[in-house]
């Protein structure tokens, strides 16, 4: 079930937050939200709740064998149940998404026939995967207490705002309010702005600039020219900047409605970023804060030597691609940015920061390039990308124009809302919303919640990018 | 706060009690298309639920039978306009005029559906053995009414189809968006509106009849399709449509021939049977007579002249076969109406207009059909 569709507005939501808000046990309300969440996740694929309840369940005896082993003091125990969840984890995680993945280039490598059955991937599985993980190693860090009650760890770990496209909350983060939060006029009111403004962002905003780079650079492959290949990346960009912070935006939003108000952010306008560096320090915040603590800083991260560093930086950033997906193009992608942080360590400085222009363009291109490449998922892809966008073709002996008729029509009918996007890639108009009077800022929400829901009822094309993932 | 919560709900609450309240709507007069009204499992619910049907076909329903649907249609589509939103432009016939450029983007359709069904084969009279059967490979591809003739035997299909199987046809279609669709490509509608746009643009508008006026006044009657086509998400190929065609005083010049422009005789037949134009769900037959120059068919020229035309003024459309249904316009308005085919007539534009004192030149086409290589726009667009 996504948030923008019929079924989740106008059926799952009201009687969720109907049934919810009649219990006045924090408890069954706990109960309410992992029916809820478990319905909604079983919505599109029935099956997979049996998958999603198994990897919980792992996690969740793990960690009270391991909170156990910690208050014995017996830490090799404790390590070895930790390897334990791990393993399980991402065994999981690892036969539903890239079991294939390591096949076909088995088959390609070593010049063999294995086969493997396709399955369908689970929704949301990286999220929960490292919901669960994160937990567990908390546990083990003696970071967080551990959740005794089984059904509450998994409504901590399904719950459906962020079940399928995060952020991901870790334990730690809303321990204190699994058992104890408040629900208030103005928290609830918070959160449906906050759900407004992503509902609104994703239909508005992110489905036309797919839809735009999906005529221009899929579908209209035959017709590319090398300036409408460009604008296609241009509104990939958008598209999937859009896109994912909406979705974030609802879940927070939603979680706010449910009395929660420790949900991380994961959003920070990262296309005004400085450097690549920074650009990820704004963009998935809770992915990249997973991959720092549970990875790279156990690794050693900088305080290491040179050689190491290198080798931790590597690891991070592949890593990191693959968790996107189970293709090259993925892996390629989180190496490029490995590389070009590991060079930005010798030039962004604050003298880089201190200049206005150059730091922004620099960063831009190179996010462009990024989205080029992290969408190329057909092979051949990112070749004939890298060559219609910077040798107008010649690299890959297809040539194409500078501009065509094709490529001239979708630029010229959408420049105006290239612009609106870019716009809305900045602080600038939630600042100016925030100095409105609060009954016009009402009149804007509910206006643009009418508009949104039009542009439901109108649209068919409607995927998350990042359900995928 | 409160009255924030308080609109957020009222929206949700009317669109949610107003599921469990009426009759659902049926067709949506807006998009011109059949609403899903129920859920259809065939194997039963348990098994709808596990294979996700059952959530799919209620998504659908809720989907098509949402509170106001017309209205949030008509919403969407004028806030895309007016914000520069354009998210069909590759479904969208287009036509050009030196810096001009009007879009369809309001009126195109979006995926083709099979006009026929099983209810029309019983009331058409046809011999069976012309027609691909119920279950055969061929039944329910076809979209055009002359390939289910001709599905037996394409080579040899001379048949003559009657023409009150367009009627009852007419009857039976429940095309989805079938506004501006049609063979040849898109409807008398949508080509009337094109004309018009195009005549405001130049400063012509003076010269724009009622499109009852080119009814009236002309036309020829002919069920030619002009291809079957089988291919899914094919654009403007869900119906017929019937154009004007003048029954003027004109002359065709097709190569080094000229002969008048003569089809009373076809005029003559319509007039012994009911007049379409009244049907309110109007019938779509292919536009008939369409004098488009074909390299292999032409020395190069094609061009109809019309001594009485309203405009004294010479105008040359490019495209491909569906400007035969907007020339008909043309002729009424235009002292001489050149057509080419862009597809098989590479001609020099600026040396052909040059040669015959073009005043106007009009190129139609789709963008999805790769119209650059018909435009030559990568050489300036000559």
């Amino acid at each position: 079930m996504v948030f923008s569709s019929n079924v989740f507005l106008f059926l799952f939501f009201p009687l969720t937050i109907i049934a919810y808000y009649l219990i006045p046990n924090i408890k069954y309300k706990n109960y309410i939200l992992l029916i809820a969440s478990l319905i909604f996740y079983a919505w599109g694929e029935p099956v997979y709740i049996i998958l999603l309840i198994f990897a919980s369940l792992s996690g969740y005896l793990h960690s009270i064998f391991i909170a156990k082993a910690n208050a014995r003091g017996n830490k090799k125990q404790a390590k070895f149940l930790l390897i334990s969840a791990v393993s399980i984890g991402l065994l999981l995680l690892g036969y539903f998404k890239y079991s294939g993945f390591l096949i076909n280039n088995i088959n390609l490598i070593f010049d063999v026939n294995l086969q493997i059955k396709e399955l369908p991937l689970p929704i949301g599985i990286s999220f929960f995967t490292f919901q669960i993980l994160s937990y567990v190693v908390d546990v083990y860090r003696q970071e967080v207490k551990i959740e005794n009650n089984f059904l509450t760890f998994v409504m901590y770990v399904a719950m459906f705002p962020q079940l399928i496209a995060g952020p991901i909350v870790r334990y730690s983060e809303i321990e204190s309010e699994v058992h104890k939060r408040t629900h208030t006029i103005e928290k609830f009111a918070n959160g449906v702005e906050r759900f407004i403004f992503g509902f609104s962002k994703k239909l508005i905003l992110a489905n036309t600039a797919g839809y735009v780079y999906t005529q221009l650079l899929l579908d209209g492959r035959d017709q590319i020219s090398v300036i409408g290949a460009w604008f296609a990346i241009i509104m990939y960009t958008l598209q999937i900047y859009f896109d994912f912070s909406s979705y974030s935006d609802m879940a927070i939003g939603l979680s706010q409605m449910f009395g929660f108000s420790t949900f991380p952010e994961n959003f920070n306008y990262p296309y005004l970023s400085k450097s690549i560096g920074e650009f990820w320090r704004r963009w998935h915040m809770t992915l990249g804060r997973f991959f720092k603590d549970y990875v790279y800083i156990p690794l050693g991260g900088s305080r290491v030597s040179y050689l190491k560093w290198v080798r931790n930086l590597f690891i991070v950033w592949g890593l990191t691609g693959l968790w996107h997906g189970a293709e090259w193009n993925f892996i390629i992608w989180g190496l490029y940015f490995g590389v070009i942080i590991f060079f930005e360590k010798y030039f962004v400085n604050e003298k880089w920061n201190s200049r206005k222009v150059i730091p922004h363009v620099y960063s831009l291109f190179l996010i462009l390039i990024g989205w080029m490449i992290f969408d190329a998922t057909v092979k051949g892809d990112i070749l004939f990308r890298v060559s219609v966008m910077f040798t107008a073709g010649h690299l890959t002996g297809n040539v194409v124009p500078l501009i065509n008729l094709y490529s001239y029509s979708y630029i010229i009918q959408n420049i105006f809302f290239v612009i609106i996007g870019i716009v809305f890639c900045t602080k600038m108009p939630l600042n100016l919303y925030r100095k409105l009077n609060i009954n016009v800022q009402n009149i804007i929400l509910i206006l643009l919640f009418i508009i949104a829901i039009a542009f439901m009822t109108s649209s068919t094309f409607n995927p998350f990018i990042y359900f995928r993932f | 706060m409160k009255l924030r919560i308080f609109s957020f709900f009222v929206i949700i609450s009317i669109i949610f009690s107003s599921y469990f309240i009426g009759e659902f709507n049926k067709k949506s007069t807006v998009e011109n298309r059949t609403l899903k009204t129920t859920i259809e499992l065939e194997e039963g619910i348990k098994k709808g639920i596990l294979d996700a049907s059952f959530q799919d076909q209620l998504e659908e329903v809720m989907s098509d039978q949402i509170f106001g649907r017309n209205f949030q249609v008509t919403l969407e589509s004028k806030i895309s306009k007016a914000f520069g939103i354009n998210t069909k432009f590759y479904e969208d016939y287009f036509m050009i005029n030196d810096k001009i450029v009007l879009s369809l983007s309001d009126y195109v359709s979006r995926d083709d559906t099979k006009i026929l069904n099983d209810e029309f084969f019983d009331k058409i009279s046809v011999a069976t053995d012309q027609l691909a059967t119920v279950g055969s490979d061929l039944y329910g591809v076809y979209i055009y009414l002359e390939s289910y003739y001709c599905a037996r035997d394409r080579e040899n299909c001379n048949v003559d189809i009657p023409l009150d199987n367009y009627f009852i046809l007419n009857d039976l279609i429940d095309d989805e968006y079938a506004f501006n669709a049609g063979d040849h490509h898109i409807t008398i509608d949508t080509q009337y509106n094109l004309f018009t746009q195009y005549m405001n643009k130049i400063g012509l508008s003076e010269y724009v009849m009622p499109l009852d006026y080119y009814y009236d006044t002309s036309f020829e009657f002919n069920t030619n399709g002009s291809r079957e086509v089988s291919a899914k998400n094919a654009f403007g190929v869900k119906a017929y449509e019937y154009a004007p065609q003048p029954l003027v005083d004109a002359k065709i010049t097709q190569g080094k021939t000229t002969e008048p422009f003569n089809n009373t005789e076809l005029a003559d037949k319509l007039k012994e049977n009911p007049d379409p134009k009244k049907n309110s769900n109007r019938i779509y037959i292919t536009p008939g007579y369409c004098g488009v120059a074909k390299q292999e068919t032409t020395t190069g020229k094609y061009f109809v002249e019309n001594p009485g035309a309203l405009v004294d003024e010479k105008i040359l459309l490019l495209g491909d076969s569906q400007i035969c249904a907007a020339s008909a316009f043309y002729y009424q308005t235009f002292k001489e109406v050149h057509t080419f085919d862009k597809r098989y007539q590479f001609i020099d534009v600026v040396s052909y207009v040059e040669e015959n004192d073009i005043d106007h030149v009009v190129m139609y086409g789709r963008v999805g059909d790769g119209i650059d290589k018909w435009f030559d726009f990568e050489n300036g667009g000559k």
